[in-house]
């Protein structure tokens, strides 16, 4: 779809007939504030709206209604070319009428649509045109009002929408559903394959006992699990509701300053609240091991052990002294009793001791030494030593005393040990001061919360005021809101609890399953068993490529607006995009770097580009599955942009081949008249929105807008 | 041949616990079983490896100076000792190998059957040592188990709070060595 022309009659500001050709390509709307930017936006929002039949007179061009004499009547209406397979108009309007009193009725609404066939224009209930070209859910990503507004994924559904619509996630349909209703081919095959396993069990003799038991636990199991289910998904519905119901009250109300300034200050303070949380670290449990704290009361079990190498030590050299005296003693008694010191045993040298062996000689002392006789025997001992002793030394045969040398181990470890001492020692004080440092954080955390509190007690207030309320009024619209606003915080946090629980008994049901399946295996049972796990698998299979569809969808998202937002990031940090898919089906755009680091809280200007980023690929994956694209109108979008990059922003804008039609009151010099050279510098479409001259500052009805095309 | 340090014969061992704290702690606490440590969070696990709660209650054990014999069939872990800490691969943790030594030492401290002198001279082998070594550590952690049984069944949730690991040792070290006075001095 493209607008080709917008007529807005006697709207709010747009006093009189007002009509705008549109371009294919971005078309700027410069004003400011005041001059009737957010009313065109209003326009467009109220002819888009098919749900029903707005005819508030506040609506109206006060200008046009205080010119009406009694009893007169005019039209308020806006209507829009468009080209969407040929072209069509629509056409939204309502009379309003002066009676007696100056008070204004409404009557007459229509919405009526036109498109061409041949050369013929047919009529068509405007609505009914509307939603076929331009389908309510996809006008969800077209208008954005404000920088606050462009994260799309803040409506719950939206993800899910555009997963049903451009993935190819419903070809799964007649084959995996999920749901309890065996819908799904395999779904249903499991299940029932999964009867005829259990009766197979049943009608199983042997082990019937053991089956009667896990077969009773896993039947309770299931239907613990399948109300934890309902439960969960009735508390998600519950959360969404509430949430969407306040954020369409917060966004009608979006206009009042006191609301902004709350929402500023609850940013900031949740901002300030998240950074000091971040630096609570309270896994002590961790701690014990990773930083050794377990080791805080070691120090006297760590003497013990230094006391016992000691002991061990004396004691050992004690007993090797004891030993090497032993044997000195020995020797020396040995000494003592031959009463001499004999010569060594190479005097006289080998071949003398033969040749006296010989001749039975002792050539030494010169006496007679026959074979057989005491001096022959001594002959033949001292050769033998002689021999013996020029023998290769082998190893002492004798057996130490302490073979091993565990004691050198021990001291080791002891002294390596020792070097770290005063960090165990001093472990309790660091325990205590990182408690000390955690509870002081927490103890901060709590007091901004109760500021949070406090903020968000106004802020319900401020959402239930309104227009012309009594007093009980106001108190019951307030009763409303702060009762969404418990039952939306209890529906999350009963979320979080349910999610565990579920996790829980997933896995009991997987052990309880898996001795169910034990059981059969060898029995009469077991054919079945295999069936149902072949089909299980089977079932899994559709399981994983569903999800993993979605991923890939979730990917090719990514890819696109990470392109965009290189482009409309020239020369600055921009990180990488990621879109993440929340259990309950929603999604969240996170910001990280390129080593997976969060980027917590990027600045206004990269989140502003981040959504557009999404907002684009969005619109292109509409674009390619539809062959057909839709404008994206964005209201005051570049607020928190410095002035170099809001230009580059418009001329990357201008390039990027869609629809774009952007309100902002950029381009203005401080005193309100247009940047002519900024302007120049631009290659799109330009009308300059303003306040026609002269005005009374204190008359509404004197404002009437003028819209003037400044760049074609 | 050149002899194995005790410590490494020692850090081989798979120490053993009674397999009933399988389901009613290691399960609950840990990984034990399968997952990974990144998952641990999501599960409401608050170790990883099994091992990492035996430590835990082997130290709950040790300060309570409380042995206590195991009953039953008993089973060790898939990891021996030697690789206990050893986290460097997982994300979110940190390694600490050196905690190893500690127990080491604690063990050869408190095991008073252990006779060095005895082993240093041969009597017995390295082997029938490390046994003795072994059977003090299982004792102690067998202890801490049961004294973690005990305080479930004060509180379910007793351990689900961020101190309750915490809390038990620092009661024990208190107890011991009334670090109360330091404190109140180091203020």
């Amino acid at each position: 779809m493209i607008i080709k022309e917008i007529t807005i009659e006697n709207f709010r500001s747009y006093y009189g007939i007002n009509t705008i050709k549109f371009n294919d390509g971005l078309m700027i709307f410069i004003g400011d504030n005041g001059d009737g930017k957010t009313t065109f936006f209003e326009a467009l929002e109220w002819l888009f709206d098919t749900s029903r039949q707005n005819m508030d007179s506040r609506l109206i061009s006060e200008k046009k209604i205080s010119e009406l004499i009694e009893f007169e009547s005019e039209i308020i209406s806006v209507s829009m070319t468009f080209e969407h397979d040929g072209e069509k108009i629509i056409e939204k309007s309502f009379a309003f009428t002066k009676s007696a009193n100056n008070e204004i009725k409404t009557s007459d609404f229509q919405f009526k649509g036109f498109e061409n066939e041949g050369s013929e224009r047919l009529p068509i209930q405007g609505g009914r045109l509307l939603d076929r070209c331009f389908e309510a859910a996809i006008r969800k990503y077209c208008l954005f009002k404000g920088e606050e507004n462009l994260n799309v994924f803040n409506n719950p559904d939206a993800l899910n929408y555009l997963i049903e619509t451009f993935s190819n996630i419903r070809q799964f349909e007649p084959y995996y559903t999920g749901e309890d209703n065996n819908q799904g081919f395999t779904d249903f095959a499991e299940y029932q394959s999964r009867k005829a396993f259990e009766k197979a069990m049943k009608s199983d003799k042997q082990n019937s006992q053991q089956e009667k038991e896990i077969s009773s636990k896993l039947d309770s199991l299931r239907r613990k699990q399948s109300d934890i289910k309902q439960r969960l998904r009735s508390n998600r519905e519950n959360a969404t509701n509430y949430s969407t119901k306040l954020n369409k009250i917060e966004n009608s109300k979006e206009a009042s300053e006191l609301l902004r300034d709350i929402n500023d200050r609850l940013k900031s303070f949740n901002d300030k609240k998240n950074q000091i949380e971040k630096h609570i670290n309270e896994d002590y449990s961790i701690n014990l091991l990773d930083d050794m704290w377990i080791l805080c009361g070691f120090s006297n079990v760590f003497e013990e052990f230094q006391q016992k190498v000691s002991t061990f030590s004396k004691t050992k050299r004690k007993l090797e002294r004891e030993e090497d005296k032993l044997k000195g003693k020995q020797e020396l008694a040995k000494e003592i009793a031959e009463g001499i010191i004999p010569l060594s045993p190479n005097v006289p040298d080998k071949i003398s001791m033969l040749e006296m062996i010989k001749d039975e000689f002792c050539k030494v002392c010169g006496r007679e030494a026959e074979e057989g006789s005491e001096a022959y025997k001594f002959m033949v001992n001292k050769l033998d030593d002689l021999i013996k002793s020029q023998q290769p030394i082998e190893k002492n045969e004798e057996k130490p005393l302490f073979p091993n040398n565990f004691l050198k181990e021990l001291e080791q470890k002891s002294n390596n040990l020792e070097y770290n001492q005063n960090e165990i020692n001093s472990l309790i004080n660091t325990i205590r001061d990182t408690i000390e440092f955690n509870e002081a954080r927490r103890s901060d955390a709590n007091k901004i919360q109760e500021s949070i509190e406090i903020e968000e007690e106004n802020k319900k207030k401020i959402l239930s005021q309104n227009d012309g309320l009594t007093e009980e009024q106001l108190q019951n619209a307030y009763e409303n809101i702060k009762n969404w606003w418990d039952y939306r915080s209890q529906a999350e946090k009963q979320v979080v609890l349910l999610e565990k629980e579920e996790n829980e008994i997933e896995k009991e049901l997987e052990k309880y399953q898996e001795q169910y399946n034990n059981l059969a295996k060898g029995s009469v049972a077991d054919t079945s068993r295999k069936i149902h796990s072949a089909l299980e698998k089977i079932k899994n299979a559709f399981k994983n490529a569903k999800d993993k569809n979605t991923l890939d969808f979730l990917k090719h998202l990514e890819d696109k607006a990470n392109q965009y937002l290189v482009r409309l990031n020239v020369d600055g940090f921009y990180g990488i995009i990621r879109i993440i898919k929340t259990p309950d089906g929603s999604a969240r755009i996170a910001l990280q770097d390129k080593n997976d680091t969060l980027i917590s809280s990027p600045n206004q200007a990269l989140k502003t580009t981040m959504f557009m980023s999404v907002l684009f690929a969005v619109s292109d994956l509409t674009a390619l599955k539809r062959e057909n694209d839709y404008p994206l109108l964005f209201d005051a979008p570049t607020s928190s942009f410095s002035p170099q990059k809001e230009s580059d922003f418009f001329n990357i804008i201008s390039d990027i081949n869609k629809q774009c039609i952007i309100f902002t009151k950029s381009f203005l010099t401080e005193s309100g008249v247009l940047d002519n050279k900024k302007i120049e510098a631009l290659n799109c479409t330009i009308y300059r929105i303003e306040k026609q001259r002269p005005f009374n500052n204190l008359d509404i009805s004197t404002i009437q807008t003028k819209l003037t095309l400044i760049k074609d | 041949m050149v002899k194995e340090n005790i410590y490494d014969v020692w850090a081989k061992r798979n120490p053993q616990f009674e397999t009933r704290f399988e389901e009613t702690l290691l399960r609950q606490y840990t990984e034990y079983g399968g997952g990974s440590v990144e998952s641990m969070s999501s599960k409401g696990k608050i170790f990883g490896a099994g091992y990492e709660l035996y430590i835990y209650a082997f130290f709950v054990g040790l300060y309570s100076n409380k042995q206590q014999e195991l009953i039953g069939e008993t089973k060790g872990f898939g990891q021996p000792i030697q690789f206990w800490g050893n986290l460097d691969s997982k994300k979110f943790r940190k390694a600490y190998p050196r905690l190893r030594e500690y127990i080491f030492t604690a063990l050869v401290a408190k095991t008073d059957d252990l006779d060095l002198i005895a082993l240093e001279k041969g009597e017995i082998t390295d082997r029938k040592a490390v046994d003795y070594l072994i059977n003090t550590m299982e004792q102690y952690a067998n202890f801490g188990f049961h004294r973690i049984e005990e305080k479930i069944k004060g509180n379910p949730n007793y351990f689900y709070k961020n101190t309750g690991f915490l809390d038990i040792v620092l009661d024990l070290v208190k107890t011991n060595y009334n670090p109360e006075s330091e404190i109140i001095e180091d203020l």
